[in-house]
């Protein structure tokens, strides 16, 4: 018993140290895991972007730098992943949340669609960032929804959008087949602007901590799919047939998150221990 | 692709903003305040570039110069400059550095905080009502509810383990949302022996909710750790120190 | 639900009427708002610092002036100050939105001069801007509460993701600390760093606890009538779902639908 009562006082740092250790195991030597469930939510992300008809785009609005990169890197890879396979266009926006947006998206789209043989213009085109203010993108998404054209007069490379063949179908944001926004946490805007007043179809991909506050949304058919962090980019992977950067970190995920599982169950063990030890004391 | 010089430097801030796990240093004091002075100068230089540049300076400019053409009429187009308007309620929020003006600044305040409030009622209310429509649920496991009235997945066959699950399910969710509902009613006296019990239900409620954003966020805060420990091993250790390491020692 | 402004004014005519029959009924008696534990002990908070000599810090969340959660925010400032000026504490403000420092500054002075403190108000060293960015601030006010060190520690408003850099070094030294926020993003952060935690809508209703203003408090009662019409709204629907059973017609079956019809305008 005093033994287990030493569980929960081990130093921290151990702690750190040997979640650090495991989770560098797969990256000293390869290790694969078994395929596991592939959630509701990123199922019908990826049916919903793969059922897009040829005469329609899809949105993506990458509002990500390196604040989120850690888990929004992994998900705009593995759908722009599964739009090049499948020769989708899209159109990339950054709408209100960082300027740096558009570069970050623009390091991860570009190789994939040099790949894929995409033509800058006609298969796909990047708009940029729109200053937006936090809490009160209502009207920006509003615009966006309505009149794309007014809100974007010009893509990234000061080109004017009605020179861009692909922008010709696509006049308002609500005409996109989906849009797939890729930020730490999605506004809700696009929920109740976008969504419930224009019907655009809304795929979120947030980090993992803001999943809870996305589920609601999902029962009631306000938001069509989610990608939870990089297990819905590894998912999305799995669905799309590839294996990025979602795939990747699945091991060491899973290896640090086993980590902070025992350590959490040792530390209660600890605590029961010491308490108990105490209460025979007394 | 990223320069060299800025990998080894980021690989650097890393090492040393991990070592601050173990110890905090005088080198890892240093790298918060470069980090701060940094931040704040990128912040400025990216809010002219990406915002102010294009979208408020460049339209004056062309206006100005005259190399703003209307399409429609083919004639130089002066309304670009209508956007030097926008510097007079701008520098309205800087009365507030004022105490004699400070009043001015209320005004371009009071727009904006009753705009914030109208656009905030819009939204809570088209993001609230559906949900109120979804919160209704079938609770009855021998019949199949009407599918227009139903949201969420499809509904089991009626008197099956999986209808009394579903039914069991949604039986639980109304609980919760009332108990949860009650918790956070002020007004009303909630130390009565018959509300305790769903006022702890619905602390309880509250609490799974939490536990279940907490281990969200262990997992949130263990992704932040690999793309480090990605960047660490990939950009840095692969593509850096081991291509490196066979030239200066070729060399040597 | 493709623009319902017939949904959206009768909600506002119902929502507004509710608030101002609960302001004009407040003016007449002032109503109850039941004790929130978080509250309740910063006072004993604020009365430790002093006692420790040590200062008392409120951090302010990251919403700008626009955020109505900023307003709440800055009414439990207001109560901190005068609570640490009465006592004669140590007491310092961060603030993370250039535009919320003004309104923070002159609410921190009135309450010392409420308090008969105002010669004691030095604003430059108790009401402090560093930066319009969220790690500078995080990181500055865990410095000032590790150094100082701080008696108790208040972070009261919007979060986001630096909640955690902000409370941890506090709590690793013992501080005792308070959090408030209406947004739950940041809540299992706070839960697990502060002694006490106010989440979700305690948070406004705090501001009318430690306030006696009518407006205030007569706006809470507002809030808690709406959401019994809400959740009657939807005990009503799954009770007429319940009792159409697998009728696709029928008074219940009618009620249901017209109900969900309603409110999604679809």
């Amino acid at each position: 018993m005093r033994f287990l009562a030493h569980l929960h006082r081990i130093d921290r740092r151990w702690l750190y140290v040997a979640t650090l250790v495991l989770m560098l195991v797969p990256f000293v030597k390869p290790l694969t895991l078994p395929a596991g469930h592939v959630s509701r939510t990123t199922r019908a992300a990826f049916e919903l972007i793969d059922s897009c008809p040829p005469d329609k785009v899809v949105i993506i609005d990458s509002s990500w730098d390196a604040g989120s990169q850690a888990e929004n890197r992994a998900q705009l890879e593995a759908v722009v992943a599964h739009l090049c396979r499948r020769k989708i266009k899209f159109i990339v926006t950054s709408l209100g949340v960082t300027p740096l947006g558009p570069d970050f998206a623009r390091d991860i789209i570009r190789p994939q669609v040099e790949r894929a043989g995409y033509e800058y213009g006609r298969d796909w085109v990047q708009l940029g960032f729109v200053q937006g203010v936090a809490g009160a993108l209502g009207p920006v998404i509003d615009r966006f929804s309505r009149d794309l054209w007014g809100l974007y007069p010009r893509d990234i490379h000061n080109t004017p959008v009605e020179q861009l063949p692909l922008m010709q179908a696509v006049r308002r944001g609500a005409d996109a087949h989906a849009l797939c926004c890729f930020t730490y946490a999605p506004v809700y805007e696009w929920i109740s602007f976008a969504n419930a007043q224009y019907g655009l179809r809304l795929v979120f991909g947030c980090m993992t901590i803001m999943c809870p506050a996305y589920y609601p949304y999902i029962d009631s058919g306000q938001l069509a799919g989610m990608l939870v962090g990089n297990v819905g980019a590894a998912e999305y992977e799995a669905l799309n047939g590839t294996a990025g950067r979602g795939t990747r970190l699945g091991v060491p995920a899973a290896f640090g998150n086993g980590a902070v599982i025992a350590a959490a169950v040792l530390g209660n063990i600890g605590l029961w221990a010491e308490r108990r030890a105490r209460r025979a004391a007394a | 692709m990223t320069d060299t010089p800025v990998i080894w430097l980021a690989a650097f801030v890393t090492v040393v903003v991990f070592s601050y796990a173990l110890k905090d240093s005088y080198i890892y004091r240093l790298v918060q305040h470069a980090t701060l002075g940094a931040t704040v100068g990128v912040t400025v230089v990216v809010t002219w570039k990406q915002v102010l540049l294009p979208r408020w300076w460049a339209p004056i400019w062309a206006a100005a110069q005259g190399t703003a053409i209307d399409p429609a009429t083919s004639r130089p187009d002066y309304g670009g400059l209508l956007w030097l308007l926008a510097l007079i309620p701008g520098l309205l929020w800087y009365f507030q550095l004022s105490k004699k003006w400070f009043w001015l600044s209320t005004l371009i305040t009071g727009l904006f905080v009753g705009t914030a409030a109208g656009l905030a009622f819009k939204n809570q209310i088209l993001l609230i009502m559906p949900q109120l429509a979804a919160s209704i649920k079938p609770l009855n496991p021998f019949v199949r509810p009407d599918p227009a009235l139903l949201y969420g997945p499809a509904w089991p066959e009626p008197g099956t383990p999986a209808a009394w699950a579903a039914a069991l399910n949604n039986a639980l969710f109304l609980a919760a949302l009332l108990a949860t509902l009650f918790y956070f009613f002020f007004s009303v006296r909630t130390d009565h022996r018959f509300l305790q019990a769903p006022r702890r239900f619905g602390r309880l409620a509250i609490m799974v909710c939490l536990g279940a954003m907490f281990g969200s966020t262990v997992m949130t805060r263990m992704a932040y750790l690999l793309d480090r420990l990605m960047f660490l091993s990939h950009d840095w250790w692969q593509e850096q120190v081991l291509v490196l390491l066979p030239r200066v020692w070729g060399g040597g | 639900m493709q623009h319902p402004d017939g949904l959206m004014l009768t909600l506002m005519l119902l929502f507004g009427g509710v608030i101002l029959l609960s302001l004009w009924r407040a003016r007449h008696k002032l109503p109850y708002v039941r004790p929130i534990p978080g509250i309740v002990s910063i006072e004993e908070a604020v009365g430790r610092a002093t006692e420790l000599g040590r200062p008392v810090v409120f951090a302010m969340g990251e919403g700008d002036i626009r955020d109505i959660v900023t307003h709440a925010s800055l009414s439990i400032l207001e109560y901190v100050a005068r609570l640490a000026a009465r006592l004669r504490a140590s007491f310092i403000a961060m603030v993370r939105k250039p535009d919320v420092y003004p309104f923070a500054e002159n609410i921190v002075r009135d309450a010392y001069r409420v308090e008969g403190a105002a010669e004691d108000f030095r604003p430059e060293e108790q009401v402090r801007f560093l930066s319009d960015d969220a790690i500078v601030y995080a990181m500055s006010t865990a410095r000032l509460i590790q150094e100082a060190p701080a008696g108790c520690a208040l972070f009261f408003g919007g979060f986001f993701f630096t909640s955690l850099l902000m409370t941890e070094p506090g709590a690793q030294s013992g501080v005792l600390q308070i959090a408030g926020d209406p947004t739950l993003g940041q809540i299992p952060f706070f839960v697990c760093t502060c002694d006490y935690t106010i989440i979700g809508e305690e948070f406004f209703a705090a501001g009318a606890y430690v306030s006696s203003d009518p407006t205030v408090r007569g706006a809470l009662v507002g809030q808690d009538f709406i959401k019994v019409v809400l959740a009657l709204l939807v005990l009503v629907g799954t009770g007429a779902l319940l009792l159409a059973g697998g009728a696709g017609e029928g008074p219940a079956y009618e009620t249901a639908r017209g109900l969900m019809k309603y409110v999604t305008q679809k």
